[in-house]
């Protein structure tokens, strides 16, 4: 756990980066930093692993102070890295992944079998541990600088917007890396992004901080979304917060309900009784295994006949439960039924989502919670 | 006579005023030059490689040290002309040592220091390695220049007696052209064998890495990210 207790930093030339800064980072967990320009992120991992020292307040690595501390060996036990991967020309990939295990102390085996295990969470081929770093490209030269600082199994990770020069898709991934990482490992993980879609995604808490350093607002991603405290934070966390929050919960956890669905052997009635629960005069027509026959619309059906009747529209897209609310909310826009098709594994019907399954996570502005 | 046939006499080139011997003790006067040179020149250049006018000042050291020889002139022994080539030839090599120090990469001296390295470690595993091709380069140019000053040094008035080629050049005197020309050719080629030597150890010393970034960037025109 690192703690901030009242810290103020000012720089050689005057410009107060950090002040009066309280902040608690809890072990193993991801916490972002956010904010604008010149809010402090940077300095507030350089003060914990003392590339900078505080001018005021004290920074605590389990209840330790660690201006008192050996800054050589304090790093040691942390990765820090940034956006320069500052890998060391002359030596082989391999080499540059060793070197950290290797300056902690640890065997030939030991080493030899952490880079091998690197290699392959990272996603690299063992063929690159031969070549040198100005050989590879910046989605590789990224992972194996956040494979090199993560090696010695780090008990904290400090990451000062590592990949922010990546295209968006890259850094996706590799952010999902870095989760696996700490999962594995249990690192207390603070990450300083400018990206804040990014930040959301990854982040188990995140801490806004606004301009000179002062703490604007913390708590989890929902929280943020939800409300956010002040103009500051509002900004920072950015527009669309209400969909931005729909991205956060997974269909897996929502568990939609049947809805409007029919099977082809029923009544007009029927389908417009059926069509009654859902937001639409549409209706799903599946067989008795849960295939998609395709949407029926009731309002184009005589009084009497069969709900087959009419041409049906084929179901051109479906959720899964990896899903989150926002792309049902995308499929929902998009489809003539306003409803979208949640299925299971092997294409069979889950349920269909409608605006009932949405309503309970759609925050009220002003209604609390 | 001419050169060839001067070198052609097999007499010239052993035995004590022999051409085997005039290279050796050659060598030996350079070598102990470049020593001076070495000592010199990585002090300088490590001490002064953040500074702009380290240059200047290895320049004005030699030339302060060969003027200390006019003044002591007569009187100057075998061992005072090794330190005053020596500080001569320091200039390339501080010049070199700055500038390969200046060279190393820094975003990888912000990571070492990041991981937990020591001064000492960054100097001995990161910057060391990457600047000692450049090194090898000063010293590579300074042992070639030695070669040649130390052909002129016999024309200096000493209390020892100088050896090294340029006894051929200054003994020959007007009669032996001959002998004056074949110390000037051998100590030419005496000099590009050091040069080829050194081009050998720049190679040897300069890690794979650092030669296979520099082949490419040469090829492709760009520094990589």
């Amino acid at each position: 756990m690192i703690v901030f207790e009242s810290v103020s930093k000012r720089y050689g030339d005057g410009t107060l980066a950090i002040d009066q800064l309280d902040l608690t980072f809890v072990a193993d967990q991801i916490t972002a930093l956010v904010g604008p320009p010149r809010c402090g992120r940077s300095t507030v991992l350089r003060l914990i692993d003392r590339l900078e020292d505080p001018t005021a307040g004290r920074v605590l690595l389990d209840g330790q102070d660690v201006n008192r501390m050996d800054p050589v060996r304090l790093r040691r036990g942390m990765a820090h890295i940034t956006n320069e991967a500052g890998l060391f020309p002359h030596r082989t990939i391999g080499e540059n992944l060793a070197h950290g295990p290797r300056l902690v102390g640890w065997d030939r085996q030991e080493i030899a079998t952490r880079v091998g295990g690197l290699l392959e969470q990272l996603g690299l081929d063992p063929f690159v541990t031969s070549r040198y770093p100005h050989e590879l490209s910046a989605l590789e030269t990224a992972r194996v600088a956040l494979g090199a600082a993560m090696a010695a199994d780090p008990a904290v990770a400090l990451l000062d917007d590592p990949f922010r020069s990546l295209p968006s898709v890259e850094r996706a991934a590799l952010y999902r890396d870095l989760v696996a990482l700490e999962r594995k490992q249990s690192t207390t993980m603070i990450i300083a992004i400018d990206n804040i879609a990014d930040a959301l995604a990854i982040a188990d808490r995140i801490v806004v901080l606004a301009v000179g350093g002062r703490l604007a607002q913390e708590g989890t991603p929902i929280e943020l979304l939800t409300r956010p405290i002040d103009d500051v934070a509002a900004e920072v966390i950015g527009e669309h917060r209400g969909l931005a929050r729909l991205a956060l919960f997974k269909l897996d956890e929502v568990r939609p309900t049947r809805g409007p669905v029919v099977t082809p052997d029923a009544t007009a009635d029927d389908a417009r009784a059926a069509a009654e629960t859902g937001d639409s005069s549409w209706v799903l027509v599946v067989r008795s295994d849960d295939s998609f026959l395709g949407w029926a619309d009731t309002a184009r059906l005589s009084s009497s006949g069969r709900v087959t009747d009419t041409p049906l529209l084929a179901v051109e897209q479906t959720v899964g439960r990896w899903d989150s609310l926002l792309t049902a909310l995308d499929q929902m826009v998009t489809s003539p039924s306003r409803m979208a098709v949640w299925t299971d594994g092997d294409g069979r019907l889950g349920g269909v989502i409608t605006r009932a399954v949405l309503d309970p996570h759609l925050p009220i502005v002003g209604a609390g919670g | 006579m001419s050169v060839w046939q001067w070198l052609n006499e097999p007499s010239r080139w052993w035995g004590t005023e022999g051409i085997v011997r005039r290279v050796l003790e050659h060598l030996a006067l350079a070598g102990g030059a470049l020593g001076v040179a070495l000592v010199a020149g990585l002090f300088i250049g490590w001490v002064g490689r953040r500074s702009r006018h380290l240059g200047g000042f290895t320049l004005l050291l030699g030339c302060a040290a060969g003027a200390s020889l006019a003044w002591r002139v007569r009187d100057v022994r075998a061992w005072q002309i090794a330190l005053v080539l020596g500080l001569v030839a320091a200039s390339p090599i501080a010049r070199a040592t700055s500038l390969g120090f200046g060279a190393v990469d820094r975003s990888a001296r912000a990571a070492a220091e990041r991981a937990g390295m020591t001064g000492w470690q960054i100097l001995a595993r990161l910057e060391l390695p990457c600047a000692r091709g450049r090194i090898a380069q000063g010293v590579r140019a300074a042992a070639v220049g030695l070669v040649g000053l130390v052909t002129a040094a016999p024309a200096i008035p000493t209390r020892d007696l100088i050896g090294g080629l340029g006894r051929f050049v200054v003994d020959g005197a007007e009669s032996i052209r001959a002998e004056q020309q074949a110390g000037v050719l051998l100590a030419v080629v005496l000099g590009a064998l050091v040069w080829l030597a050194g081009w050998m150890l720049e190679r040897a010393v300069t890690p794979k890495g650092l030669r296979r970034a520099e082949r490419a960037r040469r090829a492709t025109g760009i520094d990589h990210p």
